[in-house]
């Protein structure tokens, strides 16, 4: 590799670097928490509230019949902390399908982005090779974007993760196999589709993309997601 | 965990996640060696192997004997550096040896695939079996 390639990875992971301590050390947004009493230790006596914050309570209250007059439960289905996923995938590369299980959970929400774990397993099989994966990312989704009062919301997504591949080859004809393994992190923007089935299963269609490996496309997927 | 997301966007994401992995050469790595003509006089079978031009022939072939001291099924097959069946070269009853010889003439591999195309460049992993006994020997195709 000439030293020109490695100048330019070089600062654009110094770039990379600057624009992420930039974005992480912004201060959030106070965002109000539900059920906060507003309580402060010490007092004894209850305080009656405010018009203000009476005229707001039942505002919220308003609010939250309507959203539910509209799409009962929707929201509050589609904002669930976490839930299970098994589909199957599409992917780029050797193999025809892939047969997944997934477990996300939300971690938390700041003023411009919701933050997910996913803990995700993989298994496919094409002639003589098995492949087995397992893998963690952290997905950040924008707020923008995300539109839980929808009966098909978009989902966009971008993360990176951690995977671990280990295939299996049957060495045809003879008492054999072979096995290698090997380690990726890279990072991947997801963009799709999902909506309800029913109060606790759903459906989701999304792509995965690898960003910028040279073949990019990891795989399409549809999951039945249960929460 | 920036610089993690930060080395996944810069350097870490070179090929498919999804493709097939190279299996061979492995960690055994294994050479027939070349023949030695009183070499075969065992009650095991021996396969002895090297690259060289078989007397008619225009090209240089990989080519593989060994010593059976009794009739038996013999297998013989080339794999690539992904495991997949290149191609089998022999499958068929053989009659013993004579003690101290290999069989005449040796199976040649051609480094051809199945239908006849030359393979590729790179490491490639042949395969022995007999009843209980099965070798390897990886060879290096220029």
């Amino acid at each position: 590799m000439t030293s020109a390639p490695l100048a330019r990875r070089f600062l654009l992971l110094l770039a990379c670097l600057a624009a992420g301590i930039v974005v992480v050390s912004r201060p959030l947004e106070a965002r109000a928490e539900e059920g906060a009493t507003g309580e402060t230790p010490g007092s004894a006596q209850p305080t009656a509230p405010s018009d203000s914050a009476a005229i707001a309570a039942a505002m919220a209250a308003s609010d939250s019949a309507l959203a539910e007059a509209r799409a009962p439960g929707r929201v509050a289905r589609a904002n669930a902390v976490s839930r299970f996923e098994f589909g199957a995938a599409m992917p780029e590369g050797y193999f025809d399908w892939l047969a997944t299980a997934g477990y996300r959970h939300r971690l938390l929400t700041d003023a411009r982005f919701e933050h997910w774990l996913e803990v995700d397993a993989m298994y496919g099989k094409k002639r003589y090779l098995s492949e087995g994966s397992a893998g963690v990312a952290w997905f950040f989704r924008p707020l923008a974007l995300w539109h839980p009062e929808w009966r098909f919301r978009p989902v966009v997504e971008a993360g990176v993760g951690g995977t671990i591949v280990v295939q299996f080859a049957d060495i045809e004809g003879f008492n054999d196999w072979s096995s290698h393994a090997r380690a990726y992190v890279k990072s991947h923007a997801v963009a799709g589709f999902e909506t309800e089935l029913t109060g606790r299963w759903g459906i989701a269609v999304r792509g995965r993309f690898t960003v910028p490996a040279s073949r990019p496309l990891d795989y399409a997927q549809v999951v039945l997601f249960l929460r | 965990m920036l610089l993690l997301a930060c080395l996944a966007l810069v350097g870490c994401s070179s090929d498919a996640i999804h493709g097939r992995q190279a299996f061979f050469p492995g960690s055994r790595l294994t050479s027939w060696a070349a023949c030695d003509k009183f070499s075969g006089i065992s009650d095991n079978i021996e396969i002895c192997a090297s690259t060289g031009l078989l007397p008619g022939a225009s090209a240089q072939t990989y080519n593989i004997s060994f010593s059976l001291p009794n009739d038996a099924h013999v297998r013989i097959a080339v794999f690539d550096s992904h495991a997949a069946l290149v191609r089998l070269l022999f499958d068929d009853d053989e009659a013993a040896t004579l003690p101290g010889f290999f069989r005449q003439p040796p199976i040649a591999w051609d480094f051809t695939d199945a239908n006849g195309v030359r393979v590729s460049p790179g490491a490639y992993r042949l395969y022995f079996k007999s009843g209980s006994t099965q070798s390897t020997s990886d060879v290096e195709v220029p």
